[in-house]
């Protein structure tokens, strides 16, 4: 990679494909899915550094490191986002891939990264995952293309309510980044010379306390079947507030708001969070090889509660 | 011609080739000195081999064709799958008497599995019914992959066992004792009922909460194989030793061997042999494949180093006026003293000695000859082997018996496999280092085997969706279960060395052992390889 623009507007300029941290441009290239050329950002100021403003809000660059948001310091107040950093793709890969990368990605549908097969998302007629094989793809079927969100940082980041910076326009929230999922051709919403800049972080809740689980085959290492992140407020005893992120299993990443409905203002116990974790699903559409996933999205979610609520000690049951 | 190529058979990768394109096998050199791993999928020429020559042949320059990933994994070859049915009946004694096995493997358009085959080799019945059929498709050729057949078999076999003893309310180790008579497994079943793994197994089924523990056994025979034809030369340059025979070392550590085995007989250490491999200039040597290449190389190796004392003894004598001079072990003995080794090492011309495998003593074997009891069809494929692979199947089975400890995640589906215990009775371990490597490797890929690995084709056009290490999973080192190796050193005494391979040994058992360990833990039994979490959740729910 030749060295890259030194500022936005140069970067705006060019033509080719952003490169962050590289660990799925690179893949890409070699498979000649991107036709490049990359477009190296390291160089950018503005896209780098973290810091807090005098609400407590924190923006974070885009190109900060997943390893430096599992364990920055200044990011200790979001500790869902810390765990579902940590517990992402590899050290090596968490160590050069970075935010803005991680929710730009492409998705990792095996249709999509076969250089010889056509489908939507690489301006195809169709979809060969819906009557292939689509054991690892979606079981909300919101639109033409199958395949599942593969952001686990996006899935946390709404349910911080996060926003994003775009180069030149006004913050807007997480969610827009990705639409509801029906167009078939994109995995995010930024188009040629959209450059997101950084994430910013609302002030931090008091307290927090959180859960990342992700089911997978094996211990690490693995895109995730379901993934699901909590964050809790408990305080006299009951659910404060509630923030339920679910990943894998749609074209977009979602959150359950029936769910954090459910918890809110409830008990954290194991009857509370089982009957609010059967609702996540209840809009599930599988598709012939996923029905597995809806039965799975419940217990991923009373996981990531249960972990979010280990240390909820007796003495403050009591 | 020279070819430069990753190979499990170099020489008779030159053999091959000449025959393809019409040149003396002298007139090809293969070269294959580092070879990253073989598993079975290097063992013939191929067909970028054939691309590469025809185009270096036709534009008069060197050509090299490198696969990339994605094509390697579509077209490089692959372990086969199979659909087994196994049925035995079980007299009210609890005695096998009847065994059927009926395998239809999936090799794509490759033929010639033999799986249901291996069945007979491990527990006697009056009655056998076992039948291999290939079902041919449109997919591309699989390929041998370390035991070819053996793990399949194993799962289905090892499984059946297991429930039979489930059924009939029997320890499992206690009715393989009974049914199996190998020698030196029953030796391995004494180890393995005393093992704190097997002792702290649960009833099956009584296991509950989220997280479920089980602890499961399976055993496994393999052949002693060793090949005819080749040669090996031990000899003295500028006061080295050198080893040297055109085997290749596909990462099971045959240099290591070599050298191991040339070093202790002049009591030096392996860092003062060097090893020459890899390449068809040296002595013929035999292919990486089936186990077999210490049980070729070790007797080879061992043979041509007396000659080489002895000579050696015999220069340094006349040299040095020695009278009475005679060697062992030790060094040259003579009237005046004894030369040790290293001494006569410093001093020694160049010279090198070749041998051949010597036979073996079937007088120091209370082992029947192989493949006793399989009828025409054994004797058949004894001469079969001999004839055209120079495959011989020595005397003894090798044995081995794994016990796998699991949690099992009920409510996510994920299955860990915690202590995996390997017992392996291969005679003696030429290399302890190599031996324990290459056996826990046999334990991670059986991991493997059991929960993650699997090739997906599009069920349309039959592309490989499994392309890449993304989408084909193996195990990873937090996957990796805590090994503990045991290794029965008896039974090949009538082989020089003492001892014969156990690479495919290593991990023949290791699935079905796992899969055991599953229904231990859950009372639910997995058929479907690999066990992965959707397909657990719905044998749970089911």
């Amino acid at each position: 990679v030749s060295a890259g623009p030194e500022n936005l507007d140069a970067a705006a300029a060019l033509a080719g494909e952003y490169r962050a941290g590289g660990t799925d441009l690179q893949h890409r290239l070699r498979r000649r899915i991107s036709s490049g050329p990359p477009i190296d950002l390291a160089a950018v100021p503005d896209l780098h550094g973290i810091g807090a403003d005098e609400t407590g809000a924190v923006r974070i660059g885009a190109l900060t490191t997943i390893a430096a948001l599992a364990t920055e310091p200044k990011l200790a107040a979001y500790p869902a986002l810390a765990q579902a950093a940590a517990a992402l793709a590899t050290p090596q890969i968490r160590a050069v891939g970075t935010l803005g990368g991680n929710l730009l990605q492409r998705n990792r549908c095996w249709y999509f990264r076969d250089p010889d097969t056509a489908c939507f998302r690489k301006g195809g007629p169709s979809c060969p995952a819906r009557d292939g094989n689509h054991l690892y793809h979606a079981c909300f079927d919101r639109g033409p293309c199958i395949a599942v969100h593969p952001s686990t940082l996006a899935m946390t980041l709404l349910t911080y309510d996060a926003t994003v910076e775009i180069a030149g326009r006004p913050a807007r929230p997480v969610q827009d980044l990705y639409g509801d999922g029906s167009d078939p051709h994109r995995d995010h919403q930024l188009g040629a010379g959209e450059i997101l800049t950084a994430v910013r972080m609302p002030a931090p809740m008091p307290n927090e306390r959180a859960g990342y689980v992700r089911a997978t085959s094996r211990a690490l290492a693995e895109w995730p079947l379901v993934e699901a992140v909590v964050r809790l407020r408990i305080a006299d005893g009951a659910i404060a507030s509630a923030g339920v992120g679910l990943g894998g299993v749609a074209p977009v990443p979602l959150r359950c708001r029936a769910v954090e409905a459910a918890l809110t203002g409830r008990p954290p116990s194991e009857s509370v969070f089982a009957q609010a974790a059967a609702l996540a699903a209840a809009d599930a559409r599988p598709l012939p090889m996923t029905g597995y996933k809806v039965g799975l999205i419940a217990s991923t979610i009373v996981a990531a509660l249960e972990r979010a609520a280990q240390g909820w000690s007796s003495t403050a049951r009591g | 011609l020279t070819v430069h190529v990753s190979t499990q058979a170099a020489a008779e990768l030159s053999r091959l080739i000449g025959r393809r394109f019409g040149l003396h096998p002298d007139r090809v050199r293969v070269v294959a000195e580092h070879v990253g791993g073989g598993f079975g999928a290097k063992l013939t020429l191929t067909p970028e081999t054939v691309a590469a020559i025809t185009l270096a042949r036709a534009a008069r320059a060197p050509v090299r064709v490198a696969l990339d990933r994605h094509d390697e994994m579509s077209v490089g070859g692959y372990r086969p799958g199979a659909a087994l049915d196994v049925a035995m009946l079980v007299s009210r004694t609890g005695s096998l008497r009847a065994l059927q096995l009926h395998a239809d493997g999936d090799a794509g358009i490759a033929v010639g599995s033999q799986i249901a085959m291996q069945a007979r080799l491990l527990y006697p019945a009056e009655a056998k019914d076992l039948l291999d059929y290939d079902v041919v498709s449109h997919l591309p050729p699989g390929a041998p992959f370390r035991g070819p057949g053996g793990p399949l078999m194993a799962w289905a076999l090892e499984q059946a066992v297991d429930e039979a003893a489930h059924r009939l309310g029997d320890d499992p180790i206690a009715l393989r004792r009974r049914w199996d008579p190998h020698p030196q497994r029953q030796r391995l079943y004494a180890w393995a009922e005393q093992l704190e793994l097997w002792r702290s197994r649960p009833e099956t089924g009584r296991e509950t909460g989220r997280l479920r523990r089980g602890v499961g056994v399976a055993a496994a025979n393999w052949l002693y194989f060793f090949q005819t034809d080749c040669e090996l030369e031990v000899g003295i340059e500028n006061r080295r030793l050198y080893v040297a025979t055109a085997v290749q070392d596909i990462g099971t550590g045959i240099r290591s061997v070599l050298a191991q085995t040339v070093a202790a007989a002049f009591g030096a250490q392996p860092a003062d042999v060097d090893v020459r491999l890899g390449d068809t200039v040296l002595a013929r040597g035999p292919t990486s494949g089936s186990s077999r290449t210490s049980a070729t190389l070790v007797p080879a190796a061992l043979l041509a180093a007396v000659r080489l004392q002895q000579r050696l003894a015999r220069e340094l004598g006349q040299r040095q006026e020695l009278r009475e001079a005679h060697c062992d072990d030790a060094g040259i003995h003579h009237a005046g003293g004894l030369i040790a080794w290293p001494d006569a090492l410093a001093s020694a011309p160049d010279m090198a000695e070749r041998a051949r495998r010597p036979a073996d003593d079937p007088s120091r074997s209370s082992a029947p000859p192989p493949l006793a009891g399989t009828g025409l069809i054994g004797w058949a494929n004894t001469l079969l082997f001999r004839l055209l692979l120079k495959l011989g199947i020595g005397r003894g089975y090798t044995g081995a018996v794994h016990v796998a400890e699991v949690e099992v995640d009920t409510a996510l589906g994920r299955t860990r496999v915690l202590r995996v215990a390997g017992g392996l009775a291969a005679g003696r371990i030429a290399s302890p280092a190599l031996a324990r490597s290459q056996c826990c490797g046999g334990i991670i890929q059986g991991v493997g085997y059991a929960l993650y690995e699997q090739r997906v084709n599009d069920p349309h056009d039959g592309r490989v969706l499994t392309a890449g290490l993304e989408d084909y999973r193996i195990p990873g080192i937090a996957d990796a279960p805590e090994i503990a190796l045991h290794f029965e050193q008896f039974g090949f005494a009538h082989v020089a060395g003492g001892g014969v391979g156990l690479s495919e040994l290593s991990t023949l058992a290791v699935a079905a052992s796992i899969g055991n360990a599953v229904h231990n833990a859950t009372g639910w039994r997995p058929y479907d390889l690999p066990i992965r979490p959707d397909r657990l959740l719905a044998g749970l729910a089911s």
